[in-house]
């Protein structure tokens, strides 16, 4: 497994857009070798926020892999940094529960971004297995999410 | 193109509102939450005066006869697209043949479905605002019925690939969690609304006691009360001399008292003119928290200043300004 | 429609305009409030503005709101001056930061206000006076103590001037009506009164445009077409026309 030193153009692209709309000054991405840090030129609009987000490290310390490593759980990852929801803010009850059986491209999670709620998506067909961060914990590009049994 | 299944439904067509012919007796009509139907266009990319539709009434069933984009914001209502359940304040995409069922709202009172591109009905006078009296406007001038069929503005021109992103769709935090409602009063509860009000030309002619009653009650939406206006139960307002005012133009959230007095908010199906003396204005930024008052719960009145009140329709106009930002953001990183 | 302005404070406004005949007061008073107003600037929240004219309901003062709204009409900020029975609201796109100068700017331009001379188009209205169409017109035989004739010749008597439209798409506030025909509004409204009613309300009289509720008196029924949203200018008559009802029938 090797660990990804280079930083993808687009994804920090994506990453700083959101940030801009966000109002967020900077944003920095902790990994175990390595901290990346993204300052935005133009001052927010509105009242300075600042957000330092670790990506989780895996059990064992090593630094994850975009996907899963073995074969029987899939990580739905966050596909931007926002603020995770387990439950929409109008909702008591959460999107998905331990267990349920969840379809390829079901609405499994939230990302909130501002006043923007954006779905995060199973990826496959398959059982949740468990949340593997807590509802209304910031998370980063990449950051695990949901950790799934695909079906078949 | 989506085809009504619902009777008797009192759906109307409304956009932002008719401006600029009250001077002819037209008032402007226009969508009862200004907010929501702001927010459902936004989620659409659509222009700002697009129209939608307002649903008062539920359940409340549509099929799309053709493949379209659409929201539903408003009232948080239980929908589903056939069989799958939709989050509140979102928008997704439909397929030709899709049913949507909108339930009734476990808070808030209406909702607004809009469609990509809005929908297409004449301009008349300036707007798609449905003018029930006079019967113009909207679609035919007339309420929503079974059987009628709604084209969206500019529809077929655009394909849209149906990927999973597109199906599942996106939303809005709903406003009531970002912009705070007035404080009201110790002792308010839950089924309460409180909003703004700013005091009229004849507040000083109402009895100390009267006034005082005016901004501690919870005052009861009575069943008869809709797009005209809140009629309100409470306590009989009395004024110190009797009050005759030459007919005179009045604006939705103005407060009337007549004799029996009973007050009634006027809201957008009001007559543009009347006669009978105002106690109070409710202001501009709050008249979506009152659209979505439901008949049985209680409205209080929370005093407040003109500089106050004007603060507070710019933070509306903030919040959409931020709403809009981030969707044209989101929406461009999609393609 | 030729107009003529005479610009004018108040107390020219009085030498300015011809010699009144020696007609009853009634004549052009509309209102059995006869009281003079103090003039009252107010808002209503933050979407308009109330001006209401000092004086008497009459259309000497209907005449300097005519004047007030055009002048108000072009001011940055002002998205419709709308007039009133001796009144005039203001609406904005967006607040006016300071409505206390606005106040006062108004004070000032009304002081400058002399009477708009509209020589309006003068309508008639053939009415089915009674019958299906005046149900309530045996209630205001009762009310005044006079014949169906009396109360029929004496609404087709005046010519009314339309101060200002308002209340329904097309709709007329008149000026005019002889109080000897003046009967109270109804205590329950009749809902879904058709457009082209005939009705009196208190002293005012008037024609409704199109169907619904009315709480007054209603004693007739007019053909006349009084909107049509097609139309540039949708509504038929503008203040200062003048209306004349026709006796066309009157029906026991």
């Amino acid at each position: 497994m090797t660990e990804k030193n280079e930083v993808d153009i687009g994804e920090l692209r994506q990453i700083t857009s959101w940030l801009a709309a966000a109002d967020v000054e900077f944003i920095e991405i902790g990994r175990p070798a390595a901290t990346v840090r993204l300052t935005m030129e133009k001052p927010p609009r509105t009242k300075l926020r600042t957000r330092t987000v670790h990506a989780p490290d895996d059990a064992d310390g090593a630094s994850e892999p975009p996907i899963a490593a073995s074969a029987s759980s899939v990580a739905v990852t966050a596909h931007c940094a926002g603020i995770f929801l387990v439950t929409h803010p109008a909702r008591s009850t959460p999107l998905v529960s331990v267990g349920a059986r969840v379809d390829g491209g079901e609405i499994v999670g939230l990302l909130r971004i501002a006043q923007l709620c954006v779905p995060v998506l199973a990826p496959v067909d398959g059982v949740v297995v468990g949340t593997l961060v807590a509802h209304g914990a910031t998370v980063g590009y990449g950051t695990r999410l949901i950790e799934l049994a695909p079906s078949a | 193109m989506i085809e009504i299944l619902s009777s008797s439904a009192l759906a109307t067509v409304q956009d932002q509102g008719r401006e600029g012919y009250l001077r002819y007796g037209v008032g402007t009509a226009g969508a009862m939450d200004r907010l929501a139907l702001a927010v459902g266009n936004l989620l659409l990319g659509n222009p700002d005066d697009a129209a939608g539709i307002e649903i008062p009434m539920f359940p409340f069933r549509v099929r799309f006869l053709a493949d379209m984009a659409f929201a539903i914001t408003g009232a948080d209502c239980p929908a589903r697209l056939n069989e799958r359940a939709l989050l509140p304040w979102w928008t997704v995409q439909a397929k030709e043949g899709d049913v949507l069922t909108i339930g009734v709202p476990t808070s808030g009172t209406r909702c607004y479905l809009t469609l990509a591109g809005g929908v297409d009905v004449p301009v008349v006078l300036g707007s798609r605002s449905t003018q029930l009296r006079g019967q113009f406007g909207g679609y035919d001038g007339r309420q929503l019925q079974k059987g009628d069929v709604l084209k969206a503005v500019g529809e077929g021109a655009r394909t849209m690939p149906l990927d999973a992103p597109r199906a599942a769709g996106f939303g809005t935090v709903p406003p009531e969690f970002t912009l705070p409602a007035a404080s009201a009063l110790p002792g308010a509860t839950a089924d309460e609304t409180a909003v703004r009000v700013l005091p009229a030309a004849e507040y000083e002619c109402y009895c100390p006691e009267s006034l005082e009653a005016f901004w501690r009650e919870g005052w009861k939406v009575t069943p008869q009360s809709d797009r005209y206006g809140y009629r309100l139960a409470g306590p009989t307002l009395t004024a110190m001399h009797a009050v005759e005012k030459r007919s005179h133009g009045i604006v939705p959230g103005v407060i009337q008292v007549p004799h029996n007095g009973h007050p009634i908010i006027q809201l957008r199906d009001a007559q543009p003119s009347g006669g009978y003396p105002k106690i109070g204005t409710v202001i501009e930024a709050d008249l979506w928290r009152l659209a979505q008052a439901r008949i049985g719960t209680k409205i209080r009145f929370v005093q407040t200043t003109y500089p106050e009140a004007v603060a507070a329709l710019e933070e509306l106009g903030g919040y959409l300004a931020r709403v809009r930002n981030l969707v044209e953001l989101f929406r461009s990183s999609r393609h | 429609m030729t107009l003529t302005v005479e610009p004018a404070s108040i107390a020219h406004a009085d030498a300015a305009r011809p010699p009144r005949r020696n007609a009853p007061r009634t004549a052009v008073a509309m209102n059995h409030d006869e009281s003079d107003e103090p003039l009252r600037v107010s808002m209503l929240g933050t979407t308009a503005l109330l001006f209401e004219a000092p004086g008497a309901l009459d259309l000497h003062v209907q005449r300097r709101i005519w004047t007030l709204a055009r002048e108000v009409e072009t001011w940055p900020g002002v998205r419709e001056a709308v007039p009133g029975v001796t009144n005039l609201m203001l609406t904005f796109a967006t607040p006016p930061a300071d409505p206390e100068s606005l106040g006062e700017a108004l004070r000032d331009a009304w002081a400058a206000a002399g009477e708009l001379q509209i020589e309006g188009k003068v309508v008639e209205l053939p009415v089915q006076y009674g019958g299906e169409f005046g149900p309530h017109l045996q209630d205001v035989v009762n009310h005044t103590g006079l014949c169906v004739d009396d109360v029929v010749q004496l609404h087709c008597a005046p010519l009314y001037t339309v101060y200002a439209l308002g209340s329904h798409p097309g709709y007329c506030y008149l000026g005019g009506m002889d109080p000897r025909i003046a009967t109270p509004r109804r205590k329950v409204p009749v809902l879904g009164l058709p457009g082209g009613a005939v009705s009196i309300g208190g002293v005012q009289t008037g024609v409704s445009a199109s169907t619904g509720p009315s709480g007054w008196n209603t004693i007739g029924h007019t053909s006349m077409s009084f909107f049509d949203p097609a139309r540039e200018h949708p509504a038929t008559l503008a203040p200062g026309d003048m209306i004349r009802f026709r006796v066309e029938r009157v029906a026991s």
